[in-house]
């Protein structure tokens, strides 16, 4: 039995978007008639209606949007073995909406506070499987 | 405001099935019983049932299921009656979107008499999702994790709603507002318990009939900070049915009706932050179907006697109060407090439970007290002057709200 989180499985229109984070580098759908940045990518702009997106570079920094600790309740078995655990979501700084997922490595429950900044870092959850991870810029610090 | 009536559509039966924890019984079987019941409670006979209506969506993803064990669909309910029904419908969502259906179904001529039913399937497995180990020794999800495009960028995380999706808003409100502590939320699950314990079709009445004191509350096991196993409905397995009809009709049945005076839906509309676990989200889309809601009705959050707010997760009712505009923003928490929600307060809410003191029968028991109230009918239960009463079922696209009256318009 191979323990480990689900892997995320690239569709048409996140495909780019995988392919960047492979390569450790977080790109984000923007459109080009209002300049909206948008995640997770869509067909349209969510804002405006407009066909033309493409991917541009964030700079990966940004702030704890909310925050939880599982602790029972996980469904995946990997996710049981390591309860309890933190996700919650970060906001971008880039934009207002721009929201992901993220599991705070280095960081207890009680280090999170929602506004605290954060930074992306990449994360192989499996061979050749990579996911954005965000971690709270105190704890980068620390850690030096 | 228009002279005009919005809506000539009421509630006229009721019936629940038997309960149960697991699959004791088969789901299409319960589905009958409480349709029958529903249709005997009316005073109509089988024949008179021109439309047949349900949401058909097991909590969990459908698969290689079969109607009847795992869900029930219309045409399965056709079939088991054996009734000729001019309009059918399987409607996505939650009972409440097959509610609005069938209410508009009988406005709009579609049927006389709708029977609307929703039947809850509970594996017993203790979660509707499960793991599967494939060929190669990787273990994979099955059920609700791999159904939707945006679990490419949550499953990955172990962000898992629907109990992630309770405890983000919640940490937020906690931020934004200061308030929403455990302590104050425990004043709302224990009184849905002692409600629960009130109506005799509710789970914890008949098989755990106990209160929940708040030593129970503030040591119980935590699912996801912060919230707790009792602020989660517990899964069973049931069913429960309507009769809808016209106001003009429902006179001449066999139970005081209860009148559809607004009615409310809409998917979340294009915003800033659009994630579904986002506070701003789920207050933002009640907003709307408040808004919605009481200008279809006529009438505002003041005028109302009693409310049936969701309670899936007990935060969800928390958002309920404050998107319907029955306390203020940030100010819900401080609202449950003394006994201003028990069934003799300044705004009884769930006086039959809700799902956290009857079980997850989403929103059956919130449509069903909300009905049964208006018409006098609640028995022990009965609210004093509960003569307008407010129903909000559900959240996001699978939600809609109702305002139901003692009095036709």
């Amino acid at each position: 039995m191979i323990l480990h989180p689900p892997l995320p499985v690239a569709d048409d229109l996140s495909q780019a978007f995988w392919e960047g984070v492979n390569e450790r580098r977080l790109l984000v759908q923007r459109c080009a008639a209002c300049r909206r940045f948008q995640f997770p990518p869509d067909a349209s702009c969510a804002s405006c209606s407009s066909t033309e997106l493409s991917f541009e570079e964030v700079s990966g920094r940004g702030a704890v949007f909310s925050f939880t600790e599982t602790v029972s309740g996980a469904r995946h078995p990997y996710f049981q073995s390591i309860s309890p655990y933190l996700v919650g979501l970060v906001q971008l700084e880039e934009q207002e909406g721009l929201i992901f997922a993220s599991n705070f490595p280095g960081s207890e429950y009680a280090d999170l506070e929602i506004g605290a900044p954060v930074d992306v870092e990449f994360q192989e959850i499996a061979e050749g499987a990579v996911i954005p991870q965000f971690r709270l810029r105190t704890v980068r610090l620390a850690e030096r | 405001m228009s002279m005009t009536k919005r809506h000539s559509a009421a509630f006229a039966g009721f019936g629940q099935s038997r309960v149960f924890r697991g699959p004791e019984a088969p789901l299409g079987d319960l589905a009958v019983e409480a349709s029958l019941a529903a249709i005997k409670d009316a005073g109509l006979d089988l024949s008179q049932i021109d439309g047949v209506v349900c949401t058909p969506d097991a909590p969990f993803s459908r698969g290689d299921s079969a109607d009847g064990a795992e869900f029930v669909s219309a045409s399965y309910m056709v079939k088991a009656l054996g009734v000729d029904p001019r309009w059918t419908a399987d409607v996505p969502g939650t009972i409440a979107n097959s509610t609005l259906a069938a209410i508009r179904a009988v406005e709009s001529g579609a049927c006389n008499y709708a029977l609307l039913f929703r039947a809850l399937h509970n594996p017993g497995s203790g979660t509707y999702g499960h793991t599967e180990e494939t060929k190669s020794g990787e273990i994979q999800m099955s059920g609700t994790d791999a159904h939707f495009a945006v679990e490419q960028f949550r499953a990955s995380y172990g962000l898992y709603p629907p109990a992630d999706g309770a405890a983000l808003p919640w940490s937020q409100y906690q931020a934004k507002y200061n308030s929403g502590s455990r302590e104050q939320m425990a004043a709302l699950v224990m009184q849905a318990r002692k409600n629960g314990l009130a109506y005799e079709g509710s789970y914890w009445a008949q098989y755990k009939p106990v209160d929940l004191t708040i030593g129970d509350y503030l040591g119980a096991r935590m699912v996801s900070r912060p919230v707790c196993i009792f602020d989660c409905d517990i899964p069973v397995q049931g069913a429960g049915a309507f009769i809808i009809t016209t106001a003009e009709r429902a006179r001449d049945l066999a139970q005081p009706p209860a009148y559809v005076h607004g009615i409310a839906d809409g998917v979340p509309a294009r915003r800033s932050v659009t994630v579904d676990e986002a506070l701003e989200e789920q207050l933002a889309h009640n907003r709307d179907i408040g808004r919605r809601l009481w200008a279809d009705a006529g009438c505002g959050p003041g005028d109302v006697s009693i409310a049936n707010l969701y309670d899936g997760f007990s935060i969800m009712t928390i958002f309920w109060m404050e998107g319907l505009g029955l306390c203020g923003e940030g100010e819900a928490f401080d609202f449950i407090q003394a006994g201003r929600i028990s069934p003799t307060g300044q705004l009884p809410i769930n006086p039959s439970g809700g799902n956290l003191g009857s079980g997850r029968l989403h929103g059956i028991n919130h449509l069903m007290d909300g009905m049964l109230q208006v018409a006098g009918r609640s028995g022990k239960r009965q609210v004093k002057g509960a003569d307008l009463a407010v129903v909000a079922v559900g959240m996001g696209w699978a939600a809609g709200a109702f305002v139901l009256g003692k009095d036709p318009l």
